[in-house]
């Protein structure tokens, strides 16, 4: 029960269409809000403004959704601050590209949501690896696109809320269980997110989160 | 009837005065406490409701208050802005969230710059309060206040906070409920909106405000822009009245167990004190049978014991003396017999005499004169008293002439005739006969029984006396006697009346000039004429009619007298003289006469000589030849004409000058013999014409 992109479905058709899916598909559909979550970067980064976002994808599957969901979501940018998608193949070049943009004065933040990078033939690290290897080398701040990832070690921000998605899904199952037919029931987008804060990370980077931030976040990790 | 026997006996009237002097205190006593009581609670409704709709309308105050603090309080929250000014929605319902589950607010919305909602917590609703003033906002069956603030990080407005409370729902009700001692209403624009009484049934808020016997109540309204906001406390009174009822009662039961109390003494007390009256009184009772008396308590140490002695000591009085006054009673019934034979003989006596006395009397008197002499015997006693009285004289014209002439039998056939008749005149007028002497009749009238129009009785008794004379006339014409022609005087004058004699003779009397002046004016009458004098045409008034008058000078008189000829009176009376004279008729031939002037009844002037000229029956015109005075009375003689007729003398007045230059007088004839009448009518008929004056 996972709600996808529509240029999924136009490549190869699943559903009739998200609001009455048919057949036994429903789903909660995984929205970014990469745009709300680069303007709660740039009131948690004073120095964001007037700066670029990098986002980093890989091309799994789950990159590539994740790329056409950046493309959907940011068609409309948010004002002072830029943005801008990088795709890398391996791990090789996700490394490089950290280097490259820690030395980037553009660069503001980085966005990244690469979460399967291949080292070698046999040897493929997932979000624990990278990530680690990231905070350890990255000196620019990271969007976490969940509080999870943020819970792990990444700066922040504004963070996919699984526990609304998953309330929601479960609202769902309910629905379906009372014996409402699956594709009658609309595939919508995950209700809510979550403003996630890992403070050992932004100390690590010199970031000082305005207060008033922190008191709407939903999760302050130290 | 057995309780107002009962009242009216000194026990029941002990009773009455002694429950009166304790029930009418208590009654009032209790009434006052009642008012009181009353009043007391009216107060105390009144100063409850008020502290009710105090604490009503501060427990709102408090509502708004915390309203206007809490939005206020998070429109300057730097969470809040944050996430208004960074489009964090969530988070900014979630601290809605958490601030209404803080702040207890029905609603918390909050909109951007343009006043769109951006997110919300509780109840939510369309109505965006444009200021920062409090609101009623009615939101379905909801209606809450509400109030807004305008959110602003530094300078620029980020958006607005609105919250708001309701008045029906969350926990506002229950906790008005809490503070609230009595039951509450609320209006929205006169709307019932909430209570916990049965306020649902009154659709008109007026009516509700007014109260009824059910309940008491108190309202306040207070304005919200332009919707009204009434709240009130009410106050059942059924359950103030159940209390009230209970006081009352327990204060009627405190009053009525201290009556019967009361009464349970009382009676004790009214045993003790009823009962030694109670005996006196049957005691009396069989006093007054003649039985034996019962018990009485003389052992007694108060006033009863001294009274049942003192009673039982006049009862052996009273046996003692009953026995005198049985003799007594014996003795004066004797006393009564005697006593009345003796009154039965005097009163017979007196019947006898009173009967003697009318006999004696009723010539005299009339029958109400009479009657009420002898009722008021004292009239008779000896004594006098001065009165104004009319007093009659009337004389029989020529009678001593007559009289002379006639044998003493015919004399008092015609006296007791005449008088028969002119007593009974005088009786009809209740004139009172003083005296008769010869042909004299003295009547007075006014004594002894007063008479406010004794004049005018006086002048009709006198018409009629003079009408009279026609009937005594005709029955001396029947007896062969001579007829009659009499004169009457009346006098008007104050006299002194009484019994005048000795106890063993005694006569009711009247004394006083006046008598003689009444004669004196009877001197001037001629046969039929009644003069009266200037006294009487005053008493009798305007309704006498006078045929003349004049003036005489009476002898002995220093004042001349004028008198006045009396034809009839009007008035109640009415009567007039009848049978005036016949007109004068001329003689064919003249007769001489001699006359003699009379002083009075005395002789005068003799050998004087006149002409008859004119006659009638009663009168004549008689040239004399020297003037004569007015009213002189004349004796007249025929014998040079007729020898036989030389002793036969006739009588006459000298009434009128007929002529102002000569000596022809009207004389009206006072006494004429038959055998002068006879030659006169002779004449008579032989007249040459009646005269024309």
């Amino acid at each position: 029960m996972n709600g996808q992109p529509e240029s999924y479905n136009a490549k190869k058709r699943f559903m009739d269409k998200r609001e009455r899916p048919g057949g036994n598909i429903t789903g909660v559909y995984e929205k970014l809000y990469a745009v709300r979550s680069m303007i709660v970067m740039q009131s948690a980064i004073p120095g964001l403004k007037g700066k670029k976002i990098v986002g980093i994808t890989d091309y799994s599957p789950t990159g590539n959704a994740l790329t056409a969901q950046f493309e959907i979501e940011l068609k409309s940018k948010p004002k002072n601050v830029g943005w801008e998608l990088k795709r890398v193949k391996d791990w090789q070049e996700y490394t490089s590209l950290i280097k490259k943009l820690n030395d980037d004065e553009e660069i503001g933040a980085i966005y990244p949501v690469a979460l399967s990078l291949q080292v070698s033939d046999t040897v493929t690290y997932t979000a624990p690896e990278i990530f680690k290897w990231t905070m350890e080398n990255s000196r620019k701040p990271e969007m976490a696109l969940n509080y999870f990832f943020a819970k792990i070690g990444l700066f922040g921000g504004a963070a996919v809320d699984f526990k609304a998605m998953g309330f929601l899904a479960g609202k769902k199952a309910g629905q379906i269980l009372n014996g409402e037919k699956p594709g009658n029931l609309s595939i919508e987008d995950a209700p809510d997110y979550a403003i996630v804060f890992n403070m050992k990370r932004a100390k690590e980077l010199g970031i000082d989160i305005p207060h008033p931030l922190l008191t709407a976040a939903d999760h302050v990790y130290k | 009837m057995f309780i107002k026997e009962y009242l009216t006996s000194f026990k029941g009237k002990l009773t009455a005065l002694v429950m009166t002097a304790i029930l009418l205190p208590m009654i009032v006593s209790s009434l006052l406490l009642g008012g009181m009581l009353e009043r007391r609670l009216r107060a105390s409704f009144e100063s409850r409701l008020e502290a009710g709709l105090k604490t009503f309308s501060l427990i709102l105050n408090n509502k708004e208050k915390e309203l206007i603090q809490g939005l206020s309080r998070i429109a300057s929250d730097n969470t809040l802005q944050i996430t208004l000014e960074l489009g964090i929605t969530p988070q900014l319902r979630k601290y809605l969230e958490a601030q209404i589950e803080v702040l207890r607010f029905s609603t918390l919305i909050v909109a951007d710059a343009q006043k769109q909602a951006v997110a919300s917590a509780g109840k939510v609703f369309s109505v965006f309060i444009n200021d920062e003033g409090s609101r009623l906002v009615t939101q379905g069956t909801d209606t809450l206040i509400g109030h807004s603030k305008p959110i602003y990080k530094g300078n620029d407005l980020l958006g607005y906070v609105l919250g708001a409370v309701s008045l029906k729902e969350g926990n506002f009700l229950e906790y008005l409920h809490e503070r609230l001692v009595d039951k509450y209403a609320i209006w929205v624009d006169g709307e019932l909106i909430a209570t916990d009484w049965k306020f649902q049934e009154m659709r008109d808020t007026k009516d509700a405000w007014k109260g009824t016997d059910d309940y008491k109540i108190m309202v306040k309204t207070i304005d919200f822009g332009k919707r009204r906001l009434s709240y009130g406390v009410l106050l059942l009174l059924e359950e103030e009245r159940r209390e009230f009822w209970t006081m009352v009662g327990l204060i009627a039961s405190v009053v009525i167990s201290l009556f019967g109390l009361i009464m349970l003494l009382l009676r004790r007390f009214m045993r003790e004190l009823i009962r030694p009256v109670t005996q006196l009184t049957e005691a009396a009772s069989y006093i007054e049978k003649g039985k034996e008396i019962p018990y009485l308590d003389d052992q007694r140490t108060d006033e009863f014991g001294q009274m049942a002695i003192a009673f039982k000591r006049m009862v052996e009085n009273l046996r003692g003396t009953e026995q005198e006054l049985k003799d007594h009673r014996d003795h004066l019934q004797e006393l009564v017999k005697e006593r009345t034979a003796e009154l039965e003989v005097s009163h017979r006596e007196a019947t006898e005499l009173s009967e003697f006395l009318k006999k004696m009397f009723g010539r005299y008197l009339s029958t109400e004169v009479m009657n009420s002499l002898l009722e008021n015997p004292s009239a008779m006693e000896l004594g006098g008293e001065r009165r104004n009285v009319t007093i009659m004289m009337s004389d029989l014209r020529g009678f001593t002439a007559l009289s002379e002439r006639l044998e003493p039998e015919q004399v008092v056939r015609l006296l007791n005739g005449y008088f028969e008749v002119m007593v009974e005149v005088v009786h009809q007028y209740n004139g009172t006969i003083n005296e008769i002497v010869g042909d004299s009749l003295l009547v007075i009238f006014g004594a002894p029984q007063e008479m406010p129009d004794r004049a005018q009785r006086a002048v009709a008794c006198a018409i009629a006396m003079q009408n009279a004379m026609a009937k005594v006339n005709e029955e001396n014409r029947n007896k062969g006697l001579p007829e009659l022609e009499t004169g009457i005087g009346l006098h008007d004058t104050e006299v002194v009346v009484g019994n005048i004699g000795s106890t063993k003779r005694i006569k009711y009397s009247v004394v006083g000039s006046g008598v003689n002046m009444a004669s004196r004016i009877e001197s001037y009458t001629v046969g039929g004429q009644i003069l009266i004098s200037e006294s009487v045409r005053k008493e009798a008034g305007a309704i006498l009619r006078i045929d003349a008058q004049r003036e005489v000078l009476p002898k002995g008189a220093e004042e001349p007298l004028r008198i006045y000829e009396i034809g009839g009176i009007a008035g109640l009376y009415n009567i007039a003289l009848e049978g005036k004279d016949s007109d004068l008729v001329t003689l064919s031939q003249k007769l001489p006469l001699r006359y003699t002037i009379l002083e009075g009844k005395h002789i005068g002037k003799k050998g004087l000589e006149g002409l008859v000229v004119r006659l009638s029956k009663k009168s004549a015109e008689i040239a004399f030849d020297e003037p004569v005075d007015l009213l002189t009375n004349l004796k007249m003689n025929l014998g040079d004409v007729y020898e036989e007729l030389a002793v036969k003398d006739f009588y006459g007045k000298v009434m009128e000058r007929l002529e102002k230059n000569g000596h022809n007088y009207f004389v009206q004839f006072t006494s004429v013999p038959p055998e002068v009448v006879s030659y006169f009518q002779a004449h008579q008929q032989h007249a040459v014409k009646p005269s024309a004056s």
